[in-house]
């Protein structure tokens, strides 16, 4: 799976380093949607988690998708600013997406171009701020 | 000069007032006290307001090992036709307005138990943003358990002294 | 002719955060056509204790009892994917006799979430008998728990590096007797509704979940075996002492109600096996690995899997070297299963809406979290 990254992203692989089971990779918002659907077509259907980790200088989003018959793990890092990020959604590819992006948008302040239906998930609608931010 | 105005009595008081004049009043009061207050605490409904962890022990409680229907008390799924709502576990800032309509949905007189930790104070979680801590900021509490979750037997020792605040008032007072 | 004259409207019913059926705080809107579901809107968040950023105000071991409090049902397994995270970072090697002790920790866990299940699962169906039946089981594993380290339900058996303390003496009989008596009662259970009538009429077909669709929205553990998958995260990635207990994956074609509650019933024979093996085979040895006082995992990032009886429970922590976790994230399967629940609820009755709700087995403290 890295060498088939490595071909298709080429230099716009930011980074990528295997880890026991996971392959880290890293790429800009604009390849989001291409590499998820590629990882999807071979193998890696099983959408496990969306989140974000606020490391004080950007937002990271993790995309943990996993190949449920080899348990191989690809872990998709996104950076983003703290505040005004817009990425683009991959609803369209796995389903999951839609309520997980729900949920970092609700905690992060991060806006997913494309959603279907964004909207606070967890706190109540008119709550103001994005708790989980630092 | 400042003018006095007579606090509003309930009728039940005037009657009782009422009848604390004829002698031997006092006794008929008494009892009438007795019998309403052993029949209010012997068959209190209580509505689950089961939130978290504590509603597992709740169901437990109620439950064959530590059965709560001996005591009097069925569980009931609207408040229209419960007496006591026991609030277990964690209130947050959603559910509140939700809690308060169901207080108020509920017929006089009722009580509150605020059960576990989380209810009665906000217990682990009572740093976070997004909970209330303990369940008397929204309504008025009548007997507080602690315990993350407290066990069955701590409930129910909870149940025996809202009995016994029960058996405490009079027709005198003012309804809850 | 008199049906097309008749105007007809959609009604929206509001299953509402305080319900009976509902398992918790989780608020339904649901479109009607009649009696027919058109829409179901899952609102959620009225449990939602922000558990992830009181986990960046605790120290490493300090965040364990929060995990307990995250899936009730099942303290063990969010303890287990947490200390597995956290463990993959320190580079902790945990002693045999922990990693036994803690397969029979979860296994209890699940027999005890699966009896809560049927007893909710059957008292929404109105068979009420079957709830107290499941309790006094439940009870059982109860006192196997208070025994040992002297909690019911929120135990905390797990610490990083191992279990909080080694069983007692009576611990064992205890466990073999009610490995002995599980089967018979699931037996009963069997002859009360697995065969009943009424029981198969309201959960044979009702709420199919297609495995397409189960993996689209990352279903997993007993709703995603319900549907014929078999994915386990014991065989997919064996964690403690799985990779040497012999156990089988239960699934079922079917993909409706009744064989998602197969599933369960099946599962809890399978528990008992492991405990069984595990009771047995128990090794000798430390029950906890030597780890600092202060807990300081280097920096860097870990994701820990357990198989909960809901599915694949899954913690991540990121780390920076501090003894407070950056980000503690918690993966829960009742999350992704309730996302899909509005594509298993169209087009069924009312009625079914409780039966469907039911089988997927969600806990609203792990969806909030």
């Amino acid at each position: 799976m890295m060498e088939l990254l490595q071909k298709e992203l080429g230099e716009a692989l930011q980074a990528c380093e295997q880890v026991g089971k996971e392959l880290r990779i890293r790429v800009t918002p604009q390849q989001l949607v291409p590499v998820t659907r590629l990882c999807k077509q071979h193998g890696y259907t099983y959408p496990c988690d969306i989140t974000a980790v606020d490391m004080r200088t950007e937002l990271v989003l993790v995309y943990r998708l996993i190949a449920p018959d080899s348990g191989e793990q690809v872990v998709v890092k996104v950076g983003a600013p703290r505040s005004g990020a817009r990425i683009p959604t991959v609803s369209g590819v796995y389903g999951a997406a839609e309520w997980l992006e729900r949920e970092v948008y609700d905690l992060f302040g991060v806006r997913f171009e494309g959603h279907p239906d964004l909207r606070r998930i967890l706190l109540t609608d008119d709550w103001e701020g994005h708790p989980l931010l630092k | 000069m400042t003018t006095h105005k007579p606090e509003h009595k309930p009728p039940a008081t005037i009657a009782a007032d009422l009848v604390l004049r004829v002698p031997g009043g006092n006794w008929v009061i008494t009892t009438v006290d007795s019998v309403l207050n052993w029949s209010k605490a012997s068959s209190i409904w209580y509505l689950t307001y089961g939130l978290a962890c504590c509603a597992i022990e709740m169901m437990c409680t109620a439950a064959s090992r530590w059965d709560l229907d001996r005591f009097g008390l069925i569980f009931r799924g609207t408040p229209r036709q419960s007496d006591l709502m026991i609030v277990s576990g964690t209130v947050t800032k959603k559910m509140a307005p939700v809690l308060q309509q169901l207080y108020e949905q509920m017929a006089d007189p009722k009580y509150v138990i605020a059960m576990g930790g989380c209810a009665c104070e906000g217990g682990p979680f009572h740093d976070s943003y997004s909970t209330v801590q303990g369940v008397d900021q929204l309504v008025p509490v009548d007997v507080y358990i602690a315990g993350c979750p407290p066990r069955p037997e701590a409930l129910i020792d909870g149940i025996y002294r809202l009995q016994e605040k029960i058996k405490r008032t009079s027709i005198r007072s003012k309804p809850r | 002719m008199l049906q097309s004259s008749v105007r007809t409207e959609q009604v929206t019913l509001n299953m509402g955060p305080q319900h009976p059926s509902t398992h918790g705080v989780l608020r339904l809107e649901l479109v009607l056509d009649g009696e027919v579901v058109v829409d179901a809107r899952p609102v959620i968040g009225y449990l939602h204790r922000g558990v992830e950023k009181i986990g960046e105000a605790r120290t490493y071991p300090q965040f364990l009892p929060y995990t307990d409090r995250i899936d009730y049902l099942s303290a063990a397994s969010n303890n287990g994917a947490y200390v597995q995270a956290v463990e993959k970072l320190m580079g902790v090697e945990v002693p045999d006799r922990a990693k036994y002790l803690r397969v029979i920790a979860l296994e209890l866990n699940r027999i005890a979430s699966h009896l809560v299940f049927i007893a909710t699962f059957a008292n929404d169906l109105a068979a009420t008998t079957v709830f107290l039946y499941a309790i006094r089981e439940r009870e059982l594993i109860m006192d196997l728990f208070e025994m040992w380290v002297g909690a019911r339900l929120t135990q905390s058996t797990f610490r990083i590096g191992g279990v909080t303390e080694d069983i007692p003496e009576e611990f064992l009989p205890k466990a073999r007797e009610f490995c002995a008596l599980l089967p018979k009662r699931l037996e009963e259970y069997d002859r009360l509704l697995t065969g009943n009538r009424i029981f198969e009429a309201r959960t044979r077909g009702v709420g199919i979940l297609p495995p397409e669709v189960a993996w689209d929205y990352a279903c997993s553990g007993p709703t995603l075996r319900g549907s014929g998958v078999s994915f386990d995260v014991r065989r997919a990635e064996p964690y403690e002492a799985y990779d040497q207990v012999d156990f089988e994956v239960v699934t079922h074609p079917a993909c409706d109600c009744l064989g998602r509650y197969l599933v369960r019933m099946g599962e809890m024979r399978e528990s008992v096996r492991i405990i069984a093996q595990c009771v047995d085979r128990l090794p000798q040895g430390e029950v906890r690995a030597k780890v600092g006082r202060v807990v300081k995992p280097p920096a860097g990032e870990a994701y820990g899997r357990v198989e909960s009886p809901r599915g694949e429970f899954g913690c991540y922590v990121v780390s920076d070297g501090g003894t407070s976790p950056v980000r503690v994230r918690l993966r829960a399967p009742s999350f992704f299963h309730l996302a899909a629940l509005p594509q298993m609820l169209r087009g069924w009755k009312m009625g079914d809406v409780v039966a469907i709700l039911g089988s997927i087995d969600i806990v609203l403290g792990e969806v909030d979290r």
